[in-house]
């Protein structure tokens, strides 16, 4: 790291009026400057190492008014301004060359100060759009942060139920506010306590939608006078309930959530209202002489905020899929669907859990005993809070019931059977059961995976995948295989019916990611036509056992790439 | 329909196994009369040791010829001790077996006893062998050839069949691509069958276009697997004629010169006729152009058209290109593939 001389030389004969802080003790460096007239100061703590973009304080910031991208913060009774030029993490800078990374961040600072300074409008709209974060800044974080269930942010009144004593995480550790119009009730009931003998109520809370907002305070002392301008952006008809219903209230207690839409989209926030004595709800600069306010970190726990932060996709939400396999496959397919937010997934297997699973299965211990189906469909309700995922015992051949399957969107076979999954096929056929079908399977050996994706009506079906390379008439064995048929490949460690194929979890992984990549493209109409996709694993393992190959696993260089499945040589599509 | 699905279908109609309902004729009279020759050899002290087929039949490359009759090589083989020193006594007592049995054209021929059966299109070819220690020698000379033209000639029936039929040298598929050279084979000699006269067809040996197959095979597979029968057969046709068979004797005259891959390791062209090498030279070279041609046409109905030039009817030309002439739905070719690779 350059000494401080060497720095504040380098700033000078860059232009920069810059000196150091008269002070041998403090390593501090000041630069100041004018924007639009005004005299600026910003202040950099010399650090030993440069680990970030090299930080600059605004001095005396609150002399500004309210600057989009700065936070005030105080030290040692002194307040700086702290100025948000990037995510610090996502820049990488050049530590090597301190003088370089010091004047490209002071310069970054003076941009957006500027541009703040300068720009009203700009600065106006940054602050709302980042309305969120600066809530943060005025909230007391040591507040018990609430849950808040509600999906559409109408005008409501809220029973808060209080976290449980002693807990430190999981839902459990938070307030919860639950609306009418929630649909996590049947989970809370389940396992978050909210028989209010469990978590008795902590208070009265009330939704206030905004139809227009102000930024948000710098300081938590301007809370009250915030809240009073808040007031006049609550709707007409809302602001009647309010008094009329609400305002009749007594308690010691109130929550008024608020949600309003910024420039990022709906925000909403938190006012922690407490009294020494009850009082009605606090609408007016008289009865808000009472209370004590606090902004409170709030946390919106509905299916619109959390899936689409977690990468899911709501339009999956209300479309039906059937999952015939519950195996180490079938069970991170389910998990992947689920989490890409499938809610309606049935899934087929007549299989119990065992200890024999343990190794390449996605379920705990817990389930040992139970059918993977139904242990599957309960994990799945447990950890993505709205699935409806369930399970049955039924197999593949007992679901040839055309009524049944025409009710789903898509069906993926997981099962790694090519005999039933051909008697399936020649069912869907014959019965006009024009059902989108994934068939996925891997190989022994960690050689590769595999999964096709037959649309009816569309060129390519599961049979263009069992024609037979060498007769072009239908094989018994996918020619998308990379391991040749007619090899013994099961291993057999307990004598007959214990006999398994050598895989391992993450080739079970890697196969489901690439099936659940179908499956998803597919019902987001990303994907149109028949397809197939393969993985392709070493080769060690295979000729360590003296397994032959086929000619497609030495050509093939395309893992991951979805192709066609079609071959013009396939008697029922071709 | 793929070109390809024709070339199987073309090859279906041309290719001869031992099961096939129109060999069963030959196969009930080969059946019969090795049980007459081996009755035969054992009364007169040279009991049989072994018999198996020899040539085309025993290495899954025979084809149908458009007129001429099936032919039957079968081997058979006495033990090394009770062979006498002149082989054609040998030879003497199986060919009293065949005029026996009514065999027209009945002879002795150097490395074989050969006769064509009267009431049916059978040719049938038996070579004799003396075995010791796994060492195999050919009963060698005509009825009435001179002593030191009557030898026991060292030979290796087996390996040339093994040699044919090893696969070891094929990475990925191997069964797969053994197949697709044997089909080639096929392609080959209906070829031969079509494009030359009687005659020179004779001369172009079945085993010298096998060996040259062999040693120059291309096989072609796209990246799914799926086979290329007529890019194969252009690129092992081309190849054929960069391998050095045919040497050139000026004025647009060729000599081929094709080695047996074991042992005795002769020539199978030796004695050949300039005017075989330059017929053979020419219409293999025209046969690679029209193949080049097949491959640049992009409908499947001039290909055919193309292909049933150079291989005859066999070869059909479809009158569309739709999808009533696919393959027939689920002719499995086996009963059940055992162990699958199949997990999930």
């Amino acid at each position: 790291m350059a000494d401080i001389d060497s720095i504040v030389q380098y700033l000078l004969e860059k232009g920069f009026n810059c000196q150091k802080s008269p002070i041998d003790l403090f390593k501090i460096i000041s630069v100041k400057l004018t924007i639009s007239s005004k005299p600026v100061e910003l202040i950099h703590f010399l650090t030993d190492e440069i680990t970030g973009l090299p930080i600059f304080s605004l001095s005396s910031p609150t002399e500004y008014g309210q600057l989009a991208h700065v936070s005030i913060n105080k030290f040692m009774g002194y307040e700086f301004g702290s100025i948000c030029v990037n995510d610090r993490d996502s820049v990488s800078v050049n530590f090597s060359m301190p003088l370089l990374a010091i004047e490209e961040s002071l310069n970054r600072h003076i941009a957006i100060l500027t541009k703040s300074i300068t720009d009203p409008e700009w600065n106006r709209q940054e602050l709302l759009r980042e309305f969120s974060s600066n809530w943060l800044g005025v909230c007391d974080i040591k507040s018990k942060q609430i849950l808040l269930t509600s999906a559409s942010g109408k005008l409501e009144e809220v029973d808060v139920l209080r976290s449980l004593a002693n807990c430190d995480y999981g839902v459990n550790s938070y307030h919860l506010a639950q609306t009418k119009d929630s649909d996590l009730s049947v989970i809370a009931r389940l396992h978050w306590n909210t028989n209010k003998a469990d978590r008795p109520i902590a208070g009265k809370a009330i939704i206030l939608p905004l139809i227009d907002v102000e930024p948000a305070p710098l300081k938590k002392e301007d809370l009250k006078c915030w809240y009073l301008s808040a007031l006049l952006n609550v709707k007409n008809d809302d602001k009647k309930i309010l008094n009329e219903q609400y305002g009749r209230w007594s308690s010691r207690e109130y929550w008024i959530i608020f949600n309003v839409e910024v420039p990022s989209g709906k925000t909403w926030f938190c006012l922690h209202f407490q009294a020494k004595q009850k009082h009605q709800l606090p609408l007016t600069a008289k009865q808000l002489e009472h209370w004590k306010v606090k902004a409170i970190p709030l946390r919106l726990f509905n299916k619109e905020n959390v899936l689409p932060r977690g990468g899911a996709n709501l339009d999956l939400a209300y479309r039906r899929v059937a999952l015939i396999g519950a195996g180490s496959v079938g069970g991170e397919i389910a998990h992947k669907l689920s989490s890409a937010g499938i809610q309606h997934l049935d899934i087929f297997d007549s299989d119990f859990y065992s200890i024999d699973n343990l190794y390449r299965h996605i379920l705990p211990e817990e389930f040992l005993g139970l059918t993977k189906a139904h242990g599957l469909g309960w994990q799945l309700q447990r950890q993505f809070l709205w699935s409806q995922a369930k399970g049955s015992r039924r197999k593949l051949l007992d679901l040839r019931k055309r009524q049944e399957l025409l009710s789903y969107d898509l069906i993926i076979i997981a099962i790694g059977s090519p005999t039933h999954e051909r008697l399936f096929k020649e069912y869907l056929i014959e019965n006009e059961v024009d059902v989108p079908v994934i068939n996925t399977w891997l190989e022994g050996f960690g050689v590769g995976g595999h999964a096709t994706l037959d649309i009816p009506d569309a060129k390519g079906c599961l049979l263009c995948s069992y024609l037979c390379q060498e007769t072009l008439a239908r094989g018994l064995n996918s020619n998308l295989n990379f391991i040749e048929a007619n090899q013994n490949v099961t291993i057999n460690l307990a004598g007959c019916g214990e006999q398994f194929i050598s895989y391992g979890a993450i080739c079970s992984a890697q196969t489901a990611l690439m099936a659940s990549d179908l499956a998803i493209k597919f019902l987001e109409e990303k994907l149109t036509t028949s397809s197939k996709v393969s993985w392709k694993g070493s080769d060690h393992d295979a000729k360590g056992n003296n397994i032959q190959l086929t000619h497609r696993y030495y050509q093939f260089s395309e893992s991951l790439q979805i192709k066609s499945l079609h071959d013009k040589d396939c008697d029922a599509c071709g | 329909m793929s070109i390809q699905a024709k070339f199987i279908k073309f090859h279906d109609k041309i290719k001869l196994g031992r099961e096939d309902t129109e060999y069963k004729n030959a196969r009930e009279k080969d059946d019969s009369i090795l049980k007459d020759v081996k009755k035969a050899l054992k009364e007169e002290g040279y009991p049989v040791i072994e018999d198996f087929l020899q040539g085309s039949q025993s290495t899954a490359t025979a084809v149908k010829h458009p007129v001429d009759d099936f032919d039957i090589d079968r081997s058979v083989v006495i033990a090394f001790d009770d062979a006498p020193d002149d082989p054609v006594k040998v030879k003497k007592i199986i060919i009293k077996v065949l005029e026996d049995r009514g065999f027209k054209n009945a002879k002795i021929k150097k490395p074989c006893v050969t006769a064509d059966y009267a009431s049916l299109s059978l040719h049938i070819d038996i070579p004799l062998y003396r075995e010791q220690n796994g060492e195999y020698e050919l009963a060698v000379g005509k009825k009435n050839s001179k002593d030191e033209n009557k030898i026991w000639s060292s030979s290796d029936p087996k390996g040339l069949r093994d040699w044919i039929n090893n696969k070891d040298d094929y990475i990925g598929s191997a069964i797969d691509k053994l197949k697709q050279y044997k089909r080639i084979v096929r392609y080959l000699k209906r070829w031969r069958d079509v494009k030359f006269s009687n005659d020179v067809a004779k001369k172009v040996f079945s085993i010298a276009l096998t060996v040259m197959a062999k040693e120059q095979f291309k096989p072609n597979f796209d990246e799914n697997g799926k086979a290329s029968d007529l890019i194969a057969f252009r690129d092992t046709v081309g190849a054929m004629l960069n391998g050095f068979y045919f040497g050139y004797q000026g004025s647009d005259q060729y000599k081929v010169l094709v080695n047996l891959p074991t042992s005795p390791w002769r020539d199978i062209f030796d004695g050949s006729s300039v005017n075989t090498g330059t017929q053979f030279y020419k219409k293999l070279t025209a046969l690679k152009s029209k193949l080049d041609k097949v491959i640049e046409e992009e409908d499947l109905i001039k290909q055919c058209r193309l292909l049933n030039a150079i291989f005859g009817d066999d070869f059909e030309i479809p009158s569309s290109s739709s999808k009533a002439s696919t393959i027939a739905k689920a002719t499995y070719v086996t009963a059940g593939a055992a162990g699958t690779s199949q997990g999930a």
